[in-house]
């Protein structure tokens, strides 16, 4: 755990500027996020209407940091409209000791206290012009307000969106700044999930990425896809994978795959590479991807990742 | 015991180790035909019989005057019945001279003679104990049975000695000693190569073979063994035999001969037979220069392994891909040839041992984006530590085949000796070789190597085996 620990804190604490402080970050090349109300269907691409994201700002910052959100309503002409736009998203931002524990990767779901922390700020969004988007700011939070994380190298904050009602899709981004009209990222600052609920870009030559961390602990992973509507492939990358498919969901259903993880690829970044179908446009794809280790503990999609994106390094032999 | 039983004893002791040394390798005896009162020494073979340097007298020849036998001729004696010998002769009086004559070579059909002799022999009269008299080499031709066209060495000096000429087999270099300048002092071993018409510069042996004493009276077996005297190599006293040989273009250190060969007193000029295990030598342990016929035991190899074939050819692969083979990746290798080999696992022949470097680069068959970007591998060919037969696996009955022991990947091994055993009854000796095989069928050629003897004097072994299949 002490080698996690380092590269992590290496990697904000140290000089290097990390810049995409939005989530999704622009390497990862997914335009939004999303959460739908609390009434729509699952097989539109979300399984439980919730997501949470933690972001991390480093121990060095110590002025007040905003939390921005970019077309929080829901509706408009970036939302996923069914029928009339009916839905309420209520976004909520916790610090305290126990918005983040080392057991909270274990509930990357609704089920249990997954709202636990102190709530700094909390604000619903129905359809609202004004915010169509639009930045929406919450804070400032003093950086202290977070969960101080050692392993993380920095303070942590809970986000969390909810679908209360309505069945429409809310499609948004974060953004973790230090100004409170304008996104000006927090030098070494990241965003993390368990449980990563996305939007897909509908034009066919994207390819997105995201970016699990496997600690020292992790010798297999499994990977859960839900309602990829089977739109192309899904590759996995790393120091010793270049480019191990995945099975893919269909509509509505979820499926799991398990990978070995080699020595070289502990303490070190994966990639989960979506490449949509060239040959049929599917439009509006969400989809829902969690990784987990051999233990059932999530590991965690870092939207700026881990020592970089992982370079594939063969292992040449001759015989 | 008395003093006078003493004596007998010590005196039995020192005649039976001196006169019939024996080892376990060498059984040695003097010949029949060295006196006890003359000088007899540097037998080379001709024709059957044994020609030599001897200062005995011989009442064919007259017109000098050499009261005290100090001047040596060339002398022959011929084999009778299977053990004895006949009574020495001089070779020819042509190529004999007033004064001394002698030590002789010959090329391998026997017309034609390398021979020393003083320089000046016109004045009969002359003081034999003038020492401005120098040696020098003489060469004459058989033509109807006379030796004909005597002709002086290209590089004989009238202030210096060139004399103990050894041709080798195939006549196309001679060996000699001088103390001609440039040396490392005494009299130096030297050879010439043969030109188009005449012999090339002389070369000097260096100074792994050459000391500031004397080096003299060489041989050349068929196989390539130099041997030679040295009283100033290390040795047991006096003027001691060794043998050395070029193994991959150098002279190999030169090696001692055995303690049966070599004595506390002069020993020198030898000669082996074909088989390398007979021959000749000359030595003075018995006061006078005396000739010894010698015979050793063959040295056996056993347990030989069976020659391996080097391998540069080798396929390349991901290790890891092996177990993803769902992955749409171009793999590209470079060999440092220039060309690209396409392929998840490709094979690829290096020229031979060395120091390589690999390069992949891996291309995503769905993006064309580069997943890996010349990825290097280091590789280091090493051939088997073994001995190595260099020669066709295939041949042809009646034909000629070459053989070259190759002793190169025999890592910290100073190898002495060749022997070869081609599994038809023939056994040679030398690094290089040609043989023939008379009849069709499969044969295990087996090379067997002697290295340099140990502190404890004794001499590794190894050998290998290769088959060879004859059509």
């Amino acid at each position: 755990m002490k080698r996690y620990v380092l590269i992590i804190s290496f990697i904000l604490s140290s000089g290097t500027t990390l810049f995409s402080q939005s989530a999704p970050a622009v390497d990862e090349n997914i335009p939004y996020l999303i959460t739908f109300g609390g009434k729509a269907l699952t097989s539109w691409g979300d399984d439980d209407f919730c997501q949470i994201f933690y972001c991390i700002v480093p121990k060095s910052q110590t002025d007040p940091v905003y939390i921005r959100v970019y077309d929080p309503d829901t509706g408009g002409e970036l939302d996923e409209l069914k029928g009339e736009f009916n839905t309420i998203v209520n976004f909520s931002i916790y610090g305290g000791n126990d918005c983040w524990s080392d057991t909270t990767a274990q509930v990357p779901n609704k089920s249990g206290n997954f709202k636990s922390g102190y709530l700094l700020a909390s604000k619903s969004f129905g359809v609202d012009p004004k915010y169509d988007k639009k930045w929406y700011t919450f804070g400032p939070f003093n950086p202290s307000e977070g969960k101080y994380v050692e392993k993380l190298g920095g303070r942590v904050f809970k986000v969390i969106a909810q679908g209360i009602s309505g069945d429409d899709g809310n499609i948004y981004k974060y953004f973790l700044s230090t100004s409170q009209v304008d996104n000006v990222p927090v030098e070494g600052g990241n965003w993390f999930t368990y449980k990563y609920h996305f939007r897909f870009s509908d034009d066919q030559k994207h390819v997105s990425q995201i970016y699990p961390f496997a600690d020292e602990r992790t010798i297999s992973i499994q990977i859960s896809n839900f309602d990829w509507d089977n739109d192309g492939i899904i590759r996995i990358f790393s120091v010793a994978k270049n480019g191990v498919l995945c099975d893919v969901s269909g509509e509505d259903n979820w499926i799991i795959r398990d990978f070995p993880i080699v020595d070289e690829e502990k303490n070190s970044t994966l990639e989960i590479q979506f490449i949509k179908n060239q040959s049929v446009q599917v439009r509006n794809n969400n989809v829902v991807v969690i990784v987990k280790n051999q233990y059932g503990v999530s590991l965690p999609f870092y939207v700026v990742p881990i020592g970089g994106v992982p370079v594939y390094t063969p292992k040449i032999r001759m015989r | 015991m008395s003093k006078f039983h003493c004596i007998i004893l010590l005196l039995a002791i020192f005649f039976n180790s001196e006169l019939n040394a024996q080892s376990d390798i060498y059984t040695i005896k003097p010949t029949s035909f060295s006196s006890r009162i003359c000088d007899e020494f540097s037998p080379v073979f001709y024709k059957g019989g044994i020609v030599f340097c001897s200062n005995e007298r011989d009442n064919s020849l007259v017109g000098y005057k050499d009261e005290q036998n100090r001047l040596f001729k060339i002398f022959f004696v011929t084999k009778r019945g299977s053990n004895g010998w006949n009574h020495p002769k001089i070779l020819a009086k042509e190529i004999t001279s007033a004064f001394n004559d002698g030590p002789a070579t010959f090329n391998e059909i026997g017309n034609i003679i390398y021979y020393s002799r003083n320089n000046s022999i016109e004045n009969l009269m002359r003081n034999i104990n003038d020492t401005t008299n120098k040696l020098g080499i003489y060469s004459a031709e058989l033509i109807a049975g006379i030796w004909t066209n005597i002709k002086s060495f290209d590089y004989n000096n009238p202030l210096y000695s060139f004399c103990t000429p050894a041709l080798t087999p195939d006549g196309e270099r001679i060996y000699f000693s001088s103390d001609m300048p440039g040396g490392y002092g005494g009299m130096d071993l030297y050879y010439c190569d043969r030109g188009n018409n005449d012999w090339d510069q002389p070369v000097n042996l260096g100074p792994l073979i050459n000391t500031n004493k004397n080096e003299s009276f060489p041989s050349v077996c068929k196989y390539g063994k130099l041997y030679f005297a040295s009283d100033g190599l290390k040795g047991f006293g006096g003027k001691d035999l060794f043998y050395t040989q070029e193994i991959n273009g150098e002279w190999i250190n030169p090696v001692h001969l055995d303690s049966a060969i070599n004595s506390t007193a002069d020993d020198f000029g030898i000669v082996f037979d074909s088989t390398l295990e007979n021959g000749y030598f000359s030595t003075n342990r018995l006061k006078t220069d005396d000739i010894f016929s010698f015979k050793s035991a063959p040295i056996e190899f056993a347990a030989c392994d069976s020659m391996k074939e080097n391998n540069y050819c080798f396929t390349f692969y991901d290790e890891r891909q092996h177990l993803l083979d769902t992955v749409k990746a171009i793999y590209q290798w470079t060999f440092g040839d220039g060309i690209i080999h396409v392929g998840k696992e490709v094979r690829y022949c290096f020229a031979g041992p060395g120091k390589y470097s690999v390069s992949l680069t891996i291309i995503d068959e769905l993006t064309g984006d580069t997943i890996a970007k010349r990825v290097e591998y280091k590789a280091e060919l090493e051939n088997i530590n073994q001995a190595y037969i260099s020669s066709d696996k295939v041949g042809i009955a009646d034909k000629s085949m070459s053989f070259k022991g190759i002793t190169s990947d025999l890592k910290g091994i100073s190898i002495t000796d060749f022997f070869w055993d081609f599994g038809d009854g023939f056994k040679q000796g030398g690094q290089s070789i040609n043989h023939t095989f008379q009849k069709k069928g499969e044969y295990s050629v087996k090379l067997g190597l002697l290295s340099l003897k140990d502190s404890l004097g004794v001499s590794g072994k190894k050998c290998v085996i290769k088959k060879i299949k004859i059509n």
